[in-house]
């Protein structure tokens, strides 16, 4: 490990979850957007709602320019990509400016989208943005535990998301194997055989019809503990 | 030789937005950060101005070092009456904790940045000397290399200078002046207007930034909060002021310091870049006597002029302000940033009477300068080349040697007939070409 301060890890975590915060967070926005468009009950807001867009409002067009746009609301992905440029700007030492020039980029790009006449269509850059960063962070990052730590920042937010939403949860069993295996690369110090015990016991053989909220909570908090 | 060049001015302002090459400004309590705006016209200074300015700029910043060694230690030039007393101790950059304290190699002022314009008759005047935090090095760094990537026919083969090693001459003065350890770049954070160039710099100088809470000091010795292990700093380039750089010798309710910083720098095992104390050097009054400085510490007829400069602290040159105010640039030594500067033609009768009656009250606090009608340069603006006003900031490094970065920022003034360059008051930045023949 180079030299990285607390500060600094706590920095590279919360960039990987913002990052992939604003990601996932999008897909699913879109992805609700696109089903609104054939709803006829009225529960167009879909599950957005749970992920904190309680705008009251009953113009589907305010509603989504709010989950996307407004960056005074904490969960729209305005929001969270200024967190993630907050947090890149600090590691700059780190992860290098080729790095952090994609999470400008992104910044930039949902800033043209809010002014576009198809904001939906030109967010596709954001991806491609977040999806240049990860890719460049796989390249360019030197420091295998800065790597990581955003790594498994990114694996965090999507448990988290995924576990909220009940969303992709066939991915979660990958993904905690994954996030084991960076957590191990980072050389943090934590109790294995409990962290296999925990997981054994959620990801049963009859997960995910037999997954709970409760469980998957239990690793949640796990997991954070961890990074404590 | 850059019209080709300037065709790619909108690309390389893309560029510069891509990486974030940004200062920070507050208005109204509020943080923005605004682009930079850069103009793809660079300043041109041929190889024979270029020898003179180097050798002037060296001569200059080798007696503000001597002259800080000498003013924290045995006050010869003051005792020798060429610098008054009650002038040298008056100024507020002066900071008596720092007195007795000898840095590493006795070097005070590592990174100089040298403001100076080119009058109308080509020669060169300083208008300031910056010898505490000065910043701007990272801006035409950057632009330069997304100059070269857009242009390789204005650079294949060119005559000027490359500029893009400021990062490894940093690193070799950090590593000059090493009392043990790494080299780290101190920040005050995010929210500094220059917070760019403090994590650029870091960087491309390989060093570790910092924030204050990342650093301690224990048995007289500083040491950043690595995750794994504590790590000994050798070098600490701190981009804070000095009044918030330890709250235990300085201002107490500085929230950014690191406490006893200063102790530790006293006991001489960590180099402050630049050392605490050098305000004393570089406030606008003192610059009046930087002249009779290198005369007094080197023995040599000064290379570079200052502007015509008078202190009003002096009864005569109070009377000729009095008399001329109208015509002068009055400045408010304790003011920075282009902030306090009053051209006295454009103020109304009534506020020149009121400006020359502060001046009659603190003398001490002003200075007046005759207007040097400095040269425009060819500026790219709205499709057209239209003259701007602009003037150069240049890097002196002083580590085992002093030598002058080849390259400088050179920030102009976006309005005509303006001579207000500044960030913060709108002015943008060229690249500085220095030619190698």
């Amino acid at each position: 490990m180079g030299s990285l301060s607390l500060e600094k890890v706590d920095h590279l975590l919360w960039l990987g979850r913002y990052v992939e915060r604003t990601y996932t967070t999008m897909r699913f926005i879109i992805s609700t957007y696109d089903a609104a468009l054939d709803s006829t009950e009225g529960n167009w807001k879909g599950q957005l709602e749970e992920l904190g867009f309680n705008e009251q409002t009953d113009d589907p067009i305010e509603f989504f320019n709010d989950c996307l746009f407004n960056k005074a609301n904490t969960s729209s992905i305005a929001h969270a990509m200024d967190a993630a440029y907050g947090n890149a700007v600090t590691l700059r030492d780190v992860i290098g400016t080729e790095s952090i020039a994609y999470v400008q980029m992104a910044v930039n790009s949902i800033e043209a989208a809010e002014a576009s006449d198809a904001p939906l269509l030109d967010l596709q850059l954001v991806f491609d943005d977040i999806m240049a960063f990860k890719g460049c962070v796989d390249d360019y990052v030197a420091d295998d535990a800065a790597r990581n730590i955003i790594k498994c920042g990114i694996s965090i937010e999507r448990l988290d998301l995924y576990t909220r939403l009940a969303y992709h949860l066939d991915r979660l069993p990958q993904e905690t194997h994954k996030l084991a295996s960076r957590i191990d690369r980072i050389g943090v110090p934590y109790d294995k055989a409990h962290f296999k015990a925990v997981v054994d016991a959620v990801f049963a053989p009859d997960f995910p019809e037999g997954a709970t909220y409760e469980k998957l909570g239990a690793l949640l908090v796990h997991i954070a503990g961890i990074f404590k | 030789m850059y019209t080709s060049l300037v065709s790619h001015t909108p690309k390389i302002n893309q560029q510069l937005a891509r990486y974030g090459v940004k200062f920070g400004i507050y208005k109204n309590g509020v943080f923005n950060e605004r682009l930079f705006p850069f103009d793809a016209v660079p300043r041109i200074i041929e190889a024979d101005a270029w020898d003179e300015l180097e050798r002037g700029l060296i001569q200059r910043v080798d007696a503000l070092n001597a002259y800080l060694k000498d003013l924290y230690g045995a006050k010869q030039i003051i005792k020798d009456g060429v610098v008054p007393s009650d002038f040298a101790f008056a100024s507020s950059g002066y900071l008596p904790q720092c007195e007795g304290i000898t840095p590493p190699r006795g070097i005070y002022s590592h990174i100089s940045g040298i403001d100076l314009v080119e009058g109308q008759n080509g020669e060169w005047y300083v208008l300031e000397d910056n010898l505490r935090i000065p910043s701007g090095a990272s801006y035409p760094l950057v632009a330069r290399t997304l100059c070269r990537r857009c242009d390789a026919e204005t650079f294949r083969g060119g005559p000027m200078r490359d500029n893009r090693d400021y990062g490894e001459r940093l690193r070799r003065v950090m590593d000059a002046v090493n009392c043990g350890g790494i080299n780290v770049v101190l920040t005050p954070g995010r929210f500094n207007s220059a917070y760019f160039e403090h994590s650029y710099l870091a960087e491309k100088a390989g060093a570790v930034l910092a924030e204050p809470s990342e650093l301690f000091v224990e048995n007289e010795k500083l040491y950043f909060r690595d995750a794994a292990a504590n790590r000994r700093v050798g070098t600490v380039y701190r981009r804070l002021s000095d009044e918030f750089l330890d709250p235990l010798c300085f201002n107490p309710e500085s929230l950014i310091g690191v406490p006893n910083l200063m102790s530790a720098y006293r006991a001489g095992n960590v180099a402050i870049v630049n050392a605490p104390g050098n305000g004393a050097a570089d406030d606008k009054g003192i610059y009046y006597f930087v002249p009779k400085m290198v005369e007094y510490y080197l023995g040599e007829k000064p290379i570079l002029k200052n502007a015509p400069t008078y202190l009003p602290f002096y009864p005569d040159d109070m009377t000729y302000v009095m008399d001329n105010a109208e015509k002068l640039v009055i400045k408010d030594v304790a003011e920075a940033g282009g902030y306090g500067v009053v051209f006295g033609c454009d103020l109304e009768p009534q506020a020149l009477g009121a400006l020359k009656d502060s001046i009659r009250r603190e003398p001490r606090r002003f200075i007046a300068q005759e207007v040097i009608d400095f040269k425009c340069l060819p500026t790219y603006i709205g499709g057209e080349f239209v003259p701007r006003k602009a003037d150069l900031r240049a890097f002196v490094l002083s580590g085992e040697h002093t030598e002058v970065w080849p390259s400088g920022l050179t920030r102009y003034a976006r309005e005509a007939g303006s001579s207000v360059v500044n960030s913060s008051q709108g002015g943008g930045f060229k690249d500085t070409w220095v030619l190698s023949r």
